[in-house]
């Protein structure tokens, strides 16, 4: 028996209030080393917030700061090539810490994750010797998505991705203190593994290849209904479709909506290069959870970042050829051009960019489904993606708690006849990004170009497109007083190949204007770029 | 009558005196008996010798039958240094007391002599003779000391089991943990051989350094230079006018327990320059390391690191040789282990270097962004070609705070190529080099030093000048020189000085320039990440900048890849400069301005031999100036002594 004197019941009550006080302690350090959140810097444009602020994935999909800094020095390897991040594509501005896409934010310690901006950011050069310009929201076709994907998991497959290896590089380039070291070496670091492994599971797909049957994306493509339904339904059953498509731009995505109101065709325009989706929003909140790979901490703080997103994007205005080319469009063409287009092209892709009159209202095409045995364009896309997929999707995004008009439930019959604002900046062309030049696509199929390189950034003013061919550099290099072996190389050095004989990379279809007079391509062309 | 023990400390000798002569004899003990010291009775310290003395002795086991006793001795209490018991007449009084007689029995404590009397019950007071004179008292309590001599035991022995190692681990931080870099208070003296913390990353152990000129001697260049000098290191005199231990551009600082030594600033930044051939070479610090060859310096330390004799027992014995031997911790525990982990360092540096071949840059010259991008990780072997052959000379570092202003406001363009304007991170990123990394460099010693350079000028130039041929080409450097150049050596005015000049306009060779790309200036920016300090002004130029001029005569060759000898020749169209000619003699050439470059050896020392057709070393381009008529260019060198 315990007699309960005074001084017992006094010592008990102090080394409780101790004990509260420890667990208090502890509380605190493990909430302040492992949750504490602290906002991002202000940025000074909206910009700048789209390409380096947090859309939340970095508390779900987040990689330690330090431990990415060194994956590129811990295993140089598994790069695609000798130069850091860099060698994946990523548009990176000069004095910026991290590329654009990269998002940096302290949830109990720096964390990076990635935004809409890493695919959504386009960059160009008007010649070899000059530094990239970026443009937000343009179509990242120098990123090389795939071989991003497979490196962190690779990485996390390596026996080398353990705290000694890492610790080294981290302890050569930091001055962390002793209770962070100790964290990374005995938290962050087994626990960013292991998350990184089990994203193993759901990317067993990306592994699959051995050429033509399963060519890799290459620079500026993802397989973005695959993503899609690996990552947003819990199927984990893999099917043998491949569709790559090309990272399309997202700027000014409020001209669906002007046009269906135009049209007064309500849901007439579709969403994604088959028409998966039924609106920007649908799309912006799936591509956003695609970012976050799982449900949002806060669904509020998820559809205010949805909603940024969506404004910043609805008004947001591809860049001029004009502007970034001074003097260089032959404007009598360009007018001439126009004529062709109104000819030609006009119902399938007429916007008000294109400075024409409008079609009569139930002529307008563009944006709608254009069936795939009308367009004739490769098929492996639209397999990619099917009713029942989107019908999972839809039930998980549901079950987050989010409402959204969401993916078509359907399978995908066809593809979207695109709007052309910025459509010089979009090459490759066609969904599938399968034509290197606005002057190949209106070749006729069967004589356009069967093999070239994606992901350098130079521009080809003539023909509208990125030098990714021979021929453009023997006729390029001179001008830019280069020796074309020496041009060739450098695009090899960044490039992907990519051959059109390959799995879902056909080029055939949209075979429209391809028997145009010569000068009346020219002249469409010209006016293309004008766009 | 006290009846505790303790209470005895409190007497003083005289009431010791006065109890004992009171108290009767008493029986022979048996049994324990805990002790109690009382060296100094009634003393302020009674106590606290009395706990000293406890450790020491705690009591005596007598055994009464025997007529003898054991003392137990130390913290374990162990049986030892016996004596005789016996009543007899005691020296104090002579009336009877029990004796306690060492004489017969015990070697140590032969001169002693205790004689104890009962003073209460169980216990005894004794006194201490030695020699039969007084030396002190003690008390004795016969009780059952078992159980007090196990936890005693006990508490020894975790005290030795927590102590000891304590200790060692103690004596081991003591001796290994320190950080302890040479630091100086005269600021040329700190540029020369001050520490910037790098030593700690990259330091080559002192005894090792010394070591290896003499291991690796068929690996030195074979020029006539001995050890450390065949790379061009520089040794000055100390105050006695002795040559110094460590050569110019050495720092030194205690670290891991040895001392390490590296490259600092002045390695890269200072050499030596003579006024004529049989005059003695003179250290000047700031101007570029002309005579330095740190491509083949660091070609060495990467090939020795993977010699078969790059171990221990090859190594130390020759640093005990040297030394005049090692402690046996040092020569058996330290060195070799600092051995192996050198050689891990070189290797490790070694491997990221592997495309890049330092052997091809030359005396005077560096591959600067390549090193860059090893520090970066880019996987130099693949890289194309051009990007991995872009050495160029070291530069001269004086005058910084004049760097940071140009003529819009901003700060001038830094680097031959201009892709730093900022010369904090100019400095950071060149302490790189002397192994100095966010996690060890010494800010304030950079501060310092930086601090310094912001005004540190050169000398003038130490032969007279024609005061009217430079007023004449004043004025013709005025209209061909000044925009992109500055005004003079001091005044860096001019519209386009610190700017760049794009390299199809200024038409130097391009190797340097194209090393330099886009993707290693955006990596470089996550240098010193996670710190106030990361790199953020690192940018892909158009070109070479346009650079100030001071100390011009103090910088030759020239052109940013030194193709050019002198200052006159680079005033003739390239058709007419020299095509080949030698690098690293330190004699100025006061007429053409530049150091003499068309001797192959002197001093016992073979020069460079630099060939203008091979890559890197182009000496075309810069065309300004090279159709005046002669007098002017005469004019315009004759001023640019002034600089």
């Amino acid at each position: 028996m315990i007699a309960w004197t005074a001084e017992r019941r006094r010592a008990l009550q102090i080394t409780g209030v101790v004990l509260l006080l420890v667990l208090a302690l502890l509380g605190w350090f493990a909430w302040y080393k492992g949750f504490r959140v602290v906002p991002q810097p202000p940025f000074n444009t909206a910009d700048e917030r789209f390409m380096y602020g947090s859309v939340g994935a970095e508390e779900t999909a987040g990689i330690p700061y330090w431990i990415l800094y060194v994956l590129p020095r811990v295993f140089p390897d598994k790069m695609p090539g000798p130069t850091g991040y860099a060698s994946f594509g990523v548009a990176w501005e000069m004095g910026k810490e991290l590329p654009i896409g990269f998002s940096k934010k302290t949830i109990g310690f720096d964390r990076v994750a990635q935004n809409c901006a890493v695919c959504h950011v386009a960059s160009y050069r008007r010649t070899p010797n000059e530094n990239p310009v970026f443009v937000p929201s343009g179509p990242n076709h120098t990123f090389n998505l795939e071989a991003f994907f497979r490196f962190l998991v690779d990485c996390a497959r390596d026996e080398r991705f353990n705290a000694d290896a890492i610790m080294h590089e981290i302890d050569l380039a930091s001055d962390l203190s002793m209770i962070d070291r100790m964290l990374y070496r005995f938290i962050y670091i087994p626990l960013t593994r292991d998350r990184l492994l089990a994203r193993g599971p759901r990317f067993q797909w990306i592994y699959f290849h051995g050429l033509p049957k399963w060519p890799d994306w290459g620079r500026g493509r993802d397989d973005a209904m695959n993503l899609t339904k690996y990552f947003l339904t819990t199927s984990l059953v893999v099917d043998d479709t491949l569709g790559p498509t090309d990272m399309p731009s997202i700027w000014n995505v409020g001209k669906y909506k002007a046009m269906e109101e135009l049209t007064g065709r309500k849901y007439s325009t579709r969403m994604n290069f088959a028409g998966d989706s039924w609106d920007a929003n649908s799309v912006i909140i799936d591509s956003h959870l695609g970012l976050l790979g799982s449900a949002p901490g806060s669904n509020k703080v998820f559809l205010e970042e949805k909603d940024w997103l969506y404004k910043y994007l609805a008004s947001y205005q591809a860049p001029k050829f004009r502007d970034v080319f001074p003097n260089v469009l032959d404007e009598t063409k360009v007018e001439a051009g126009k004529a062709v287009f109104a000819a030609n092209c006009v119902s399938c892709h007429w916007s008000d960019r294109t400075g024409l009159p409008p079609p009569p209202r139930d002529q307008i095409r563009t944006g709608t489904v254009v069936p795939v045995g009308e367009v004739g364009t490769d098929v492996e896309r639209i397999k990619s993606w099917n009713r029942d997929a989107a019908i999972r999707a839809n039930e998980m995004v549901k079950s987050f708690g989010i409402e959204r008009r969401g993916l078509v439930e359907a399978d995908p019959t066809g593809y979207v006849a695109a709007f052309l604002d910025g459509i010089w900046l979009r090459a490759p062309y066609l969904h599938n990004g399968s034509v290197p030049t606005l002057r190949d696509l209106l070749t006729p199929a069967a004589q356009r170009t069967q093999s070239f390189y994606r992901g350098y950034n130079v521009y080809d003013t003539a023909n509208g497109g990125f030098v990714s061919t021979r021929e453009q550099v023997d006729r390029l290099a001179p001008g830019w007083n280069m020796k074309p072996d020496d041009l060739w190389q450098e695009v090899l050095a960044v490039a992907t190949p990519y051959d059109v004989r390959w799995r879902s990379n056909g080029n055939m279809g949209h075979e429209y204007g391809v028997n145009l007079p010569q000068a009346e391509k020219d002249a469409l062309i010209e006016y293309l770029k004008s766009l | 009558m006290p009846v505790a023990m303790n209470d005895l400390l409190k007497l003083s000798r005289a009431e010791l005196d006065t109890l004992f002569a009171a108290s009767p004899p008493g029986p022979i003990p048996n049994g324990d008996a805990k002790g109690l010291a009382i060296p100094e009775p009634g003393s302020e310290h009674a106590p606290a010798l009395a706990n000293l003395a406890r450790r020491l002795w705690q009591g005596k086991t007598f055994d009464a039958q025997r007529k003898m006793l054991r003392n137990q001795v130390g913290l374990f209490g162990v049986k030892a240094i016996a004596a005789d018991v016996y009543e007899g007449p005691s020296l104090f009084d002579g009336k009877p007391c029990i004796v306690l007689d060492y004489a017969k029995r015990s070697v140590i404590a032969e001169p002693v002599r205790d004689e104890i009397r009962l003073i209460a019950p169980l216990t005894y007071l004794g006194r201490i003779y030695w020699n039969g004179e007084y030396a002190g008292y003690f008390a004795l309590h016969l009780e059952d000391m078992a159980a007090e001599q196990w936890r005693r035991r006990f508490r020894a022995l975790l005290a030795l089991v927590i102590g000891i190692p304590l200790i060692i681990a103690i004596l081991l931080a003591m001796r290994f943990l320190p950080y302890r870099p040479v630091n100086y208070v005269d600021i040329e003296d700190q540029f020369k051989y001050g520490s910037t913390g790098g030593e700690r990353n990259f330091g080559l152990p002192y005894w090792i350094w010394k070591a290896m000129p003499v291991v690796f001697a068929d690996k030195l260049p074979k020029n006539g230079g001995a050890g450390w000098e065949a790379f061009g290191f520089v040794y000055e005199n100390d105050e006695h006018g002795r040559k110094r231990d460590l050569p110019v551009g050495m720092m030194r600082g205690r670290d891991m327990g040895i001392d390490r030594v590296f490259l600092n600033c002045a390695a890269c930044h200072s050499t030596t320059v003579r006024e004529a051939a049989d005059k003695p070479p003179k250290v000047y610090v700031a101007m570029p390391a002309a005579r330095f060859d740190i491509g083949a310096f660091q070609n060495f330390l990467s090939e020795v690191a993977v010699d078969a004799r790059f171990r221990a027992n090859v190594i130390v014995p020759e640093i005990e040789r040297q030394s005049g031997g090692l402690g046996l911790l040092d020569r058996y525990v330290v060195y070799p282990i600092a051995v192996s982990i050198m050689q891990a360092q070189l290797l490790t540096i070694r491997d990221r270097f592997v495309g890049v071949d330092g052997t091809t840059w030359g005396t005077g010259r560096v591959d600067t962004w390549n090193a860059a991008k090893a520090g970066v990780n880019f996987v130099l072997h693949e890289l194309p070609m051009k990007e991995r052959i872009g050495a160029a000379d070291l530069p001269s570092i004086w005058n910084q705070r004049k760097r940071k202003h140009r003529s819009d406001g901003q700060s001038m363009q830094l680097h031959w190529t201009g892709n730093n304007d900022q010369v904090n991170e100019r400095n950071l990123s060149a302490a790189f080099g002397t192994g100095a990394t966010p996690s060890n460099v010494d800010h304030a010693v950079i501060d310092r030093l930086q601090e310094w350079l912001l005004d540190a000028a050169p000398p003038p130039f130490p032969f007279p000048i024609d005061r009217a041929k430079a007023d004449r080409g004043a004025a013709v450097y005025g209209q061909y020189c000044a925009n992109c150049h500055g005004k003079s050596g001091q005044d860096f005015t001019g519209q386009y000085v610190g700017f760049v000049t794009p390299i199809e306009v200024v038409g130097t060779d391009r190797a340097h320039y194209d090393s330099y790309t886009y993707e290693v200036a955006t990596a470089q920016n996550m240098n010193y990440a996670g710190t106030k300090y990361r790199f953020t002004h690192f940018r892909k130029t158009a070109g070479y900048a346009n650079a100030p001029l001071d100390g011009i005569w103090l910088r030759a060759p020239y052109l940013h890849n030194g193709s050019v000898p002198t200052l006159r020749d680079l005033l003739e169209p390239p058709a007419s400069r020299p095509k080949t000619f030698y690098r690293g003699d330190d004699v100025l050439d006061r007429d053409k301005v530049g150091f003499r470059s068309d001797v192959p050896m002197a001093y016992g020392r073979k020069f460079d031999f630099f060939d203008t057709s091979t890559v890197t070393r182009g000496n075309g381009g810069h065309l300004w100036g090279t159709t005046l008529p002669p007098a002017d260019k005469d004019a315009i060198v004759e001023y640019m002594k002034t600089f």
